[in-house]
């Protein structure tokens, strides 16, 4: 059993590859997560975050590279001796134990006294809401109280890493929110490591200290999300996290990426501010949202871009209204962008 | 007539109606199951004259309370052979690759859909003295060993012939098994043997006891595979039940002999069902209370 130090351990990644006969899952990862921080895998199905979880956890072997936690590299220390906890998407709770058993299985694994057994379970069980639903059974409660069974269950062994795969995808949009909120909180609360995988941007936005975004077996950008949001260093990170409109420069392989709140549309043909740098676009509509209008525009190659405002000209009301779409460099982000054909 | 009462009427109709589609069933096993087990029932009492004579016959012998208890002994011992045996066999079949796993359900459906009788002669070819067991013994020295027309013989054929009734079951029970909760298992401190004991094994008790509920009853009225194979010393209670129906023209004590069987295998089933449910109503492993 880990020591429980309050901090959580540190996990570092170091040139971690996972090829399977036909593929390749991972290509050369290498990522610091920092101890006590909430680090989210952020990707589309089939990029590799799950996989990373898995090698972490030590469900599969690398092919290359090594996993180090707390500087004691871990690549062939078997799953149950990793003392990370793990909360799966689809709870993965004991059918044939009552809530209470399966919350008390890592500590009667370790051999804990009953005594202080009983005493930590309770105490879990009553942090989650549910005591008193300890002699049931997994398939007596429903989603959300299973799924916080299935994180009491691997925070009752105070792991200094907690793995989460997705833990709220099966879950509808409000509990969803309101476990993303809990989960934030126990972060907070128990200062461990928090490892995240899930493929929606605004979860991991809404939880993460740090993201690290997985594309095709790579990580393209770790940051926070600030940081990801104003500079993303790929067009995929840019298309990938918030709304933007990616305009290509005339010349060379690069595009600007400009999120809503940075650009501003102008009349065809009226001044532009010194320094800005402008596009023509075509106005398709404008939705007034009480906080301001958001505009949707096409560009010249027939992609799509929004730009949010406070208010626009009369004149630039209606639909497919030319406009000239302005932003100045130093706002936004230029991206390398080899032209689409 | 008033709405709700009609509606009602329908509502019994519709429940009725499904029914109906089980009579042919229960007319045929009227008539070929619960008649002639009353009839023999009734025999058992009346036959050649009215009272118990037939039961303080059948449970008065010696020799017929040797052949209950080797019956019994004889389906037990079966059971367990298929649950020592059958048990691994399911788990490879689970997490083997596809093709792998087509040859072993192979390996179990062929026999099974073989005839009975030519299971049993193959037994016969390969245990008698000079079959392929005893050659192989005497090649490293030892033998021969009597195997033929010995209870032993009789056990090897019961067991190997029962065994799909055990793999199947088991196999289907373990294959609804979602694997991540062994995962799940390591990752909370479990060894590979811990989890494997702890989750894996309780949830294919159902399989388990599906299987041996199969295989025991089946060895319990099992005729063919004893009377080839063992010999008259060792016979089981359905080779007595033919020797006196059949042989002796005895339906009263054939009868009691029946209805004795029936009596101890329900018992028993009974007794199981009961241990079952006691099992279930205990706090499986560390019993800690909620509040």
């Amino acid at each position: 059993m880990p020591a429980s130090s309050n901090r959580g351990a540190e996990i570092y990644l170091d040139g971690v590859t996972k090829r399977y006969p036909t593929s390749l899952a991972l290509d050369d990862i290498t990522l610091h997560v920092r101890a006590g921080e909430f680090l989210t895998l952020l990707g589309p199905s089939g990029s590799g975050k799950t996989t990373l979880l898995n090698l972490i956890a030590g469900f599969i072997e690398l092919t290359a590279g090594s996993i180090h936690l707390d500087g004691r590299r871990i690549n062939d220390v078997p799953v149950h001796k990793r003392g990370l906890g793990i909360v799966f998407q689809h709870y993965a709770l004991f059918p044939h134990l009552t809530v209470s058993d399966n919350i008390a299985f890592p500590l009667t694994r370790r051999k804990m006294p009953k005594e202080q057994i009983r005493e930590l379970v309770n105490a879990e069980l009553a942090t989650a809401g549910l005591s008193g639903y300890g002699k049931r059974f997994p398939r007596e409660l429903s989603g959300g109280q299973q799924q916080r069974v299935a994180l009491a269950r691997a925070l009752v062994f105070k792991p200094e890493v907690l793995l989460l795969d997705e833990p709220l995808g099966a879950l509808d949009k409000n509990l969803r929110e309101r476990l993303q909120l809990e989960i934030r909180r126990i972060h907070r609360e128990v200062g461990r490591t928090f490892v995240f995988v899930t493929h929606d941007q605004e979860e991991a936005l809404t939880l993460s200290d740090r993201i690290a975004v997985f594309n095709e077996g790579r990580i393209e950008q770790v940051g926070t999300a600030q940081e990801l949001y104003e500079r993303p260093v790929s067009l995929f990170v840019a298309e990938f996290i918030g709304e933007s409109t990616v305009v290509p420069e005339t010349t060379g392989d690069m595009a600007w990426v400009i999120r809503p709140e940075k650009a501003k549309l102008l009349e065809p043909h009226s001044e532009v501010p010194g320094g800005c740098l402008t596009a023509d676009v075509m106005i398709q509509q404008s939705v007034y949202l009480g906080s301001g209008w958001k505009h949707e525009i096409v560009l010249p190659d027939n992609t799509t871009g929004v730009v949010r405002s406070d208010r626009i000209p009369d004149s630039l009301h209606g639909v497919n209204i030319p406009a000239q779409l302005t932003w100045h460099p130093s706002e936004v982000t230029r991206v390398s962008a080899p032209k689409r054909t | 007539m008033s709405l709700a009462s009609e509606g009602a009427r329908r509502r019994t109709w519709s429940t009725v109606r499904p029914l109906l589609l089980l009579l042919p069933a229960y007319a045929l096993l009227i008539g070929v199951f619960a008649y002639p087990v009353l009839d023999s029932m009734w025999r058992s009492v009346t036959e050649p004259t009215a009272g118990w004579g037939n039961y303080a016959w059948a449970l008065g012998s010696s020799g017929n309370l040797a052949v209950i208890g080797r019956t019994f002994g004889n389906a037990l011992f079966a059971t367990m052979v298929c649950v020592v045996l059958g048990f691994p066999f399911a788990y490879l079949m689970v997490i083997s690759a596809p093709r792998t796993r087509a040859i072993l359900i192979a390996i179990t459906l062929v026999p099974f859909w073989t005839s009975l009788m030519i299971r049993t002669f193959a037994w016969i070819v390969i245990l008698q003295d000079r079959g392929i067991v005893n050659s192989l013994l005497a090649g490293i020295g030892l033998g021969p060993l009597e195997l033929l027309r010995t209870n032993t013989g009789v056990l090897i054929g019961l067991a190997h012939v029962l065994m799909p009734f055990m793999i199947l079951p088991l196999y289907a029970t373990m294959n609804s098994i979602d694997l991540r909760l062994i995962m799940a298992a390591r990752s909370l401190g479990a060894s590979p043997f811990s989890a494997f004991w702890r989750i894996f094994v309780p949830l294919s008790v159902p399989g388990l006891a599906a299987g041996s509920l199969l295989v025991f009853i089946q060895a319990l009225g099992f005729y063919i595979t004893p009377a080839l194979l063992g010999s008259p010393a060792d016979s089981m209670l359905a080779q007595s039940i033919y020797s006196q129906v059949n042989g002796l023209l005895a339906w009263g004590r054939g009868g009691a002999l029946g209805v004795i069987l029936l009596t101890v295998t329900l018992v028993l089933l009974g007794a199981v069902a009961l241990l079952i449910r006691i099992g279930h109503r205990r706090d499986v492993s560390v019993g800690i209370p909620g509040q």
